[in-house]
């Protein structure tokens, strides 16, 4: 099952892109998983200029390309990646089906 | 003015574990195991938090604490008045302008940060927008740079 964005993520997405003034056919958001944080892995979203790569998958979503490694991808796979802007912050969710559990920081988890 | 422990650290780490859990029973072992915390003080933070109504327990060889309390209910500020209840009362009468102003503010803003948006997966924030990397265009055999870190660094926040 694909990486998706909400309509929301995507939206902020294309005005980070927008606002660095990087060039939209060229830019992916590349999505991750890298080891580390109390409870084993924690997410990582990168603005990268690159093509997809032998390892990578690439997806598309709501006009976001997204690539992602396929070690990440086992992780990742059918995860929907929101944003939220409230008084906590403004930041992405990761709606991840394959999570089992998760530390307090909220910054990283288990599968 | 407003501080915040180590209790209150590891009672968001704890409740974050239960929320994971559902409605399965954790102990405070099994919690303090998962996340490297010292086991007497977390067994003092879930036995209040239990007085409080927020988790209940259950006894016996596979006992521990599940959540009771709607995390959606409940907000920071209510559950540092738990944990913390000196800093919000006998101190702020010992502040003075500007101070207690600002004492205020932060309290109304702890208020309106809900439990369940700092612990709840699928809710809290996983990748704040500051995290979110900018990187260079791949070099040739070389990994990519960052242009500027973040988005902070970059101006954009």
């Amino acid at each position: 099952m694909p990486i998706t964005l909400s309509e929301t993520a995507a939206k902020e997405i294309k005005s980070i892109i927008q606002d660095q003034q990087l060039p939209e056919e060229k830019t992916r958001l590349r999505v991750g998983v890298k080891g580390g944080g109390c409870s084993g892995f924690s997410y990582m979203l990168d603005l990268v200029e690159e093509d997809r790569g032998e390892s990578d998958e690439e997806m598309d979503s709501h006009g976001v390309k997204i690539l992602c490694d396929m070690k990440s991808y086992l992780y990742l796979n059918g995860t929907e990646i929101d944003f939220k802007d409230e008084v906590m912050g403004r930041g992405f969710v990761f709606k991840n089906p394959n999570a089992t559990s998760s530390c307090g920081c909220g910054s990283s988890f288990t599968a | 003015m407003l501080s915040f422990t180590k209790k209150t650290d590891y009672a968001l780490i704890a409740l974050a574990y239960l929320a994971q859990r559902g409605g399965a029973v954790s102990s405070a072992r099994e919690i303090a195991e998962a996340h490297q915390l010292p086991l007497a003080l977390l067994m003092k933070i879930l036995k209040g938090l239990h007085h409080q109504g927020v988790v209940q327990s259950a006894r016996g060889t596979h006992g521990g604490y599940k959540l009771k309390a709607d995390l959606q209910l409940l907000s920071l500020y209510d559950l540092l008045c738990m944990l913390e209840p000196d800093q919000f009362a006998s101190r702020a009468r010992r502040l003075e302008t500007p101070l207690l102003a600002l004492h205020y503010k932060l309290i109304r803003f702890l208020g309106d940060v809900k439990l369940s948006d700092l612990v709840l997966p699928g809710r809290r924030i996983d990748v704040p927008l500051e995290a979110v990397r900018i990187c260079e265009p791949r070099k040739v055999q070389n990994e990519p740079e960052e242009r500027t870190g973040d988005l902070s660094a970059a101006g954009v926040l």
